[in-house]
């Protein structure tokens, strides 16, 4: 996965870097707000097509990890910037107080965005951005993870599989045994 | 007993309850003017003789403060015929005032009308005083609490914070060797953030309760200094320090000059603690200052035998609101400029200024003229 990230703690900022990369993820790390729109603006700009339909499938980044508090501009206002450019783009807020900032994010930007509580553990981090909660539950319904890992899915396109196929499920249980 | 002396003893005992009551009583018109009192009320309004006070108007005997409100319970009264528990100010004979309290009846005629008022008034000095001490308790009380949430809302995200860095990196270098060298430089770095935060709550306890204890000696004021430049020099260096061959850091754009000029002035004070209030003051200067320099320069008050410290430098100055707390424990400075990483606990410049108060000085912080950054003054006296 392509990760952006903005985090005005050095050593955390480093543990995201750390972390994700040994996973294999590709990590682009800014210090503040400011520069994370910034970082955002300029891979968008090299991609071929901007409009909303493409980028819906197309993400510049898999995920955007925020933290909250930043100076020059907080996790907020980027979030409103970035999906402004992009509405579909994976938002991940890193939050030490998750209830105010997921009642702040609906407010301000009527989007349900994903909350890392922090401090976060090494396992919660990985499995928040690698979506394993989403992969669990499609493993319970005997769907073959790895088929679909591989065709490389945005967070979008998996929960809405997920969603769709627990509806199938629902009604004709057989069908997916 | 015949009829006129039993009258006679019903009329000596109201009077003795009138007269002997330890609350002032006094009689007025419907004018407002005083026919009759007791002692009780000529002797806490300072007069000597119950002829000065009668024939007065009770306006005489209201301090100037409760007039307005005097007259709007008179006119109720005359209204109404009645006023209760209405706190005023009374004015004695020397124009002193203390607080009453004032319960009036009515006096009626055979027909009904209103003829006059028996007024009791109790002296509330006393209530009002303990009503005040009680208030000030409670003031106390409240800062205290105060201290103590700040305390657990410090140690609630203070101090929790270093040890996710400590904890995650611990497990990242456990999981890849690779990572070991920048992992421990993180834990070190986060591991003197908290013993430094330790170090200030185990102070602030000491400043608080009063038990912090300075070992006095005479000492070269430049001693100090240059290990306060030292501190400050080492601290910029930090952050190549610790960075690593994967991380490199960018070397500080920021220069301290020290122009010591006074090398045979000495202070009476704690060497060490002296150094540990200077450098709290040089790291928030360090803190905030992007690029620039930091300049100590010294001066001698030569009248008042005290020396100037001046620490200047060239950060995005204070915010008026932040310097007239910013000395204060837990205020978290220049809140504007200050990344997550510059949220220091807010002890270091209390910290420091409790020190320099202890050694008969004191310190300040002033934004430049130049409009470019802030200068932190303190003064010290010189030992003789």
């Amino acid at each position: 996965m392509k990760i952006l990230v903005a985090e005005d703690e050095t050593s955390i900022s480093a543990v995201y870097r750390l972390a994700l990369e040994d996973r294999g993820h590709q990590m682009i790390i800014t210090n503040d707000g400011q520069e994370c729109v910034n970082a955002y603006e300029e891979t968008l700009s090299k991609l071929p097509d901007r409009s909303h339909a493409y980028l819906a499938l197309h993400p510049p980044f898999d995920a955007v990890i925020l933290d909250y508090r930043m100076p020059k501009m907080d996790g907020m206002d980027a979030a409103k910037v970035i999906l402004q450019k992009n509405p579909h783009q994976r938002i991940i807020f890193a939050s030490a107080y998750v209830l105010s900032t997921l009642q702040e994010s609906v407010k301000n930007l009527h989007v349900i965005v994903e909350l890392l509580q922090k401090p976060f553990e090494l396992s919660v981090l990985i499995d928040t951005v690698e979506d394993k909660e989403i992969f669990e539950a499609l493993k319970k319904i005997n769907v073959d993870v790895t088929a679909i890992q591989n065709w490389n899915p945005t967070h979008e396109q998996l929960r809405e599989l997920l969603q769709s196929l627990k509806h199938l499920h629902k009604q004709s249980p057989l069908l997916l045994k | 007993m015949n009829l006129y002396n039993q009258v006679k003893q019903l009329e000596n005992k109201y009077k003795k309850l009138y007269e002997g009551s330890p609350e002032m009583h006094r009689t007025i018109d419907i004018h407002g003017f005083i026919i009759d009192c007791n002692q009780a009320y000529v002797d806490n309004l300072h007069y000597v003789t119950r002829s000065e006070v009668i024939g007065h108007s009770i306006f005489e005997h209201t301090a100037p403060e409760s007039m307005d409100s005097m007259h709007a319970s008179f006119r109720e009264w005359q209204l109404k015929g009645t006023v209760k528990g209405k706190e005023i100010l009374l004015r004695r004979k020397d124009g002193s005032t203390f607080p009453a309290l004032v319960n009036a009846s009515s006096l009626l005629d055979d027909d009904g009308n209103l003829v006059g008022s028996n007024t009791v008034l109790t002296d509330l000095t006393e209530i009002q005083r303990t009503k005040h001490e009680l208030q000030y308790a409670y003031e106390k009380l409240k800062e205290a609490q105060k201290l103590k949430e700040d305390f657990i809302r410090i140690a609630a995200h203070d101090l929790r914070s270093p040890i996710q860095p400590i904890l995650v990196m611990s497990e990242l270098a456990r999981s890849n060797p690779a990572h070991l060298e920048e992992a421990l430089s993180i834990i070190v770095k986060e591991a003197k953030k908290l013993k430094k935060l330790a170090d200030d709550l185990l102070d602030l306890a000491k400043i608080e309760n009063g038990s912090l204890s300075y070992d006095m000696k005479k000492v070269k004021a430049n001693d100090i200094l240059k290990d306060i430049v030292e501190v400050g020099r080492v601290c910029l260096l930090g952050p190549t320090a610790t960075g690593t061959k994967n991380n490199p850091q960018v070397p500080s754009r920021v220069e301290i000059v020290a122009d010591l000029i006074h090398n045979d002035i000495e202070l009476l004070a704690d060497k060490d603690r002296m150094i540990q209030a200077l450098s709290n003051i040089m790291g928030n200067s360090i803190k905030f200052t992007k690029e620039g320099q930091i300049t100590v320069q010294t001066r001698i008050l030569d009248d008042k035998g005290i020396f100037v410290i001046e620490i200047i430098d060239t950060g995005p100055g204070i915010p008026k609101e932040v310097l007239s707390t910013m000395f204060e424990r837990f205020t978290s400075k220049r809140p504007d400029n200050a990344s997550g990483s510059h949220q220091g606990t807010g002890l270091g410049l209390f910290i420091a200024r409790s020190i320099i108060r202890a050694h008969g000085g004191d310190v300040t912080a002033l934004n430049n003229l130049s409009g470019r950054g802030a200068t932190f003054v303190a003064t010290i006296p010189i030992s003789k």
